[in-house]
């Protein structure tokens, strides 16, 4: 059973079978392809759609209900194949007739086109195919791709791309257009021309079909044709703008896919399946348009086929998949932030009897500052990355200075963490440990913090709020000061400098921290 | 590949040559041209024969009238013009030369 679809030809309306329609599409697409771009070419292509109008109409009055398949077919085999119409489209060949017996087809008048050459080939024929369109030595370019095959298999990747948007040459006239004229820049940017007046063809039609109304579900297709084909241009117009950066960007998917997955393993997620699925998926939403783009490019450059419908939908389709994917691991992952949990742990330190109470705080290793944001950045990747100190993380703490209630110092340290429950986050809180210490009249709040090595990190906070006795004052020092709270000084010390801040004695008042006097 | 280049070069002149020469029988419809050359075994799909037309009349070889039809969209009649009449005939003169060339010399 197939749907029968109303079809306009020359101002004929025809009942086609649908199957019959997407070959007549095709086959006219072909044509008009083949045809080109010049003044008389669309003269031609309105002599075939007449023609064709023609050949249905008898058919209808033969008494057929609709046009189908067979007819289709039948009409082709009257017209002839697509590559057929151009044999003498080239306006030069009039006038060059004579020196065609002269010449060996190194030096045909017809524009050329680039095929694979199935009469030279160690693989595919796209080395030799691309040599004739450059017009030198296929070995140099089979030297190329050998070459770059060592560059990370970049050469792997492209050439099994043009296999796929290279047609071979097969016909006669194809191996002729194979060593044909050679393209000019101009001719490149006739075919970007009608790549653009390909769009505006088919704004006009939607305009047209909006206008009469004539088909509700044909204009909406329509519109979603176009718009198919707008997007398609913006984004090829993007990717030529885009397309060096991009091809890094491949480049830098390919290695990274070794180093992803442990990463994603740790990081994201602790289930392995989800994990490859993830990687697989992001490397699939990242290829495939860059994939896309090279070829669409290949194909505009060299005038190319299409390849198959077939193959689009199936990659289109991976395309959906991979990214619906993402976005089912990426709920998942979301869902295991549901919750946040906060515990609160208190110390207590006895104060010795000296009035200043020095506070200090160390980085895990060493106190120079570029470690330091070493540590912050890749902290928590890095450390995943390579299997070290894969339960602690540098910085993510923050300190607040309050009045004791009492003669003693108290440290409250507030660990939250999130998870799909509660309880689920709780356990991740309560797994995180911090480690104060007090020496002499020195207070030590460390700026990491630990966590249980089989936990996830899940947003793991500390917070310290340290309540110190009203008759004590404090120094600062400078990783202490790194570790305060913004807003821990009163309005008129905050733009201090460290320097400055380091070297004043401070008092705690409810508004915040304020010079000793 | 040579022997195929130089046969599609002969078969090209010979088709042109062969269209006029229809059309100046009659004024002519594609199909109608197409039928004359396959009664001849002249091999050619429509699919050609457009781009050729086309092209003929470009260069002021032919010219075209439109009729209507019974059985579809109006049609193309092409005929010679002045000009195409004149190449005609010093075509018919050249391959009388050609054809007794290559007897005389293929014998």
């Amino acid at each position: 059973m197939n749907k029968i679809i109303s079809i306009n030809l020359c101002s004929i309306i025809f009942q086609i079978d649908e199957i019959a329609y997407e070959n007549l599409k095709k086959y006219l697409f072909e044509i008009k392809q083949n045809l080109g771009s010049s003044a008389s070419a669309n003269e031609v292509y309105v002599d075939v759609e007449n023609r064709i109008a023609e050949l249905f109409q008898q058919k209808l009055n033969d008494g057929a209900q609709a046009i189908l398949p067979k007819d289709v077919e039948e009409l082709m085999s009257v017209m002839g194949q697509p590559s057929q119409f151009k044999e003498f489209t080239d306006d030069n060949t009039a006038q060059n007739n004579s020196s065609h017996f002269e010449h060996d087809n190194k030096t045909n008048n017809q524009f050329r086109r680039i095929y694979r050459n199935p009469n030279d080939k160690v693989l595919g024929g796209v080395c030799s195919g691309l040599a004739a369109y450059l017009g030198i030595d296929p070995i140099i370019i089979r030297l190329a791709f050998v070459a770059l095959f060592f560059v990370g298999g970049t050469s792997f990747l492209i050439y099994l791309i043009c296999w796929i948007a290279i047609p071979k040459a097969i016909t006669a006239a194809e191996k002729m257009a194979m060593n044909g004229k050679s393209i000019t820049f101009d001719e490149i940017k006739k075919n970007v021309q009608r790549e653009a007046n390909n769009v505006k063809d088919n704004f006009e039609r939607m305009s047209y079909d909006i206008k009469n109304n004539q088909n509700g579900s044909d204009t909406v297709r329509h519109i979603a044709k176009v718009l198919v084909k707008v997007i398609a241009f913006l984004f090829l117009i993007f990717g030529l703008m885009i397309f060096v950066p991009l091809a890094l960007a491949l480049l830098a998917v390919l290695f990274s896919v070794g180093f992803a997955a442990p990463i994603v393993l740790g990081f994201l997620t602790n289930s392995a399946t989800d994990a490859k699925l993830l990687v697989f998926a992001a490397c699939c939403m990242i290829f495939i348009p860059i994939v896309a783009i090279i070829y669409k490019l290949i194909r505009l450059i060299f005038k190319s086929n299409p390849i198959s419908t077939w193959v689009k939908t199936a990659v289109t389709v991976l395309w959906f998949a991979s990214i619906i994917s993402i976005v089912y691991i990426a709920q998942k992952i979301t869902s295991d932030f549901k919750y946040d949990k906060t515990i609160t742990e208190q110390i207590s330190f006895t104060p010795t009897p000296s009035k200043t109470i020095y506070l200090n705080s160390e980085w895990l290793h060493d106190n120079t500052k570029s470690h330091r944001r070493m540590h912050i950045n890749i902290g928590i990747w890095g450390n995943h990355n390579f299997g070290i100190m894969d339960t602690i993380a540098n910085g993510n703490i923050e300190l607040k200075i309050a009045t004791s209630p009492d003669s003693l110092i108290h440290l409250l340290i507030e660990k939250s963490a999130q998870g799909p429950t509660d309880s689920e986050a709780q356990k991740r809180a309560a797994s995180i440990t911090y480690n104060a210490s007090q020496n002499d009249s020195i207070l030590i709040l460390p700026h990491y913090f630990t966590k249980a090595g089989h936990q996830m990190w899940r947003n793991q906070e500390v917070n310290l709020i340290l309540q110190i006795p009203n008759n004590k004052q404090i120094s600062l020092s400078q990783n202490a000061l790194d570790l305060l709270d913004d807003d821990a000084f009163q309005t008129q010390y905050e733009n201090l400098t460290d320097e400055i801040k380091i070297n004043t004695k401070w008092i705690i008042t409810s508004m915040g921290l304020k010079e000793a006097k | 590949m040579n022997a195929e280049n130089i046969q599609m070069q002969m078969r090209k002149g010979v088709l042109e040559y062969c269209i006029l020469s229809v059309i100046a029988k009659n004024k002519s419809y594609a199909s109608d041209i197409i039928n004359s050359l396959k009664e001849a075994k002249l091999l050619v799909v429509e699919g050609t024969l457009y781009p050729l037309l086309t092209r003929l009349k470009n260069e002021g070889v032919l010219k075209y009238s439109w009729e209507e039809s019974k059985t579809g969209p109006p049609r193309k009649y092409y005929e010679l013009t002045p000009e195409g009449e004149t190449i005609l005939t010093e075509m018919n003169k050249t391959w009388h030369e050609l054809a007794f060339a290559v007897q005389s010399i293929t014998k």
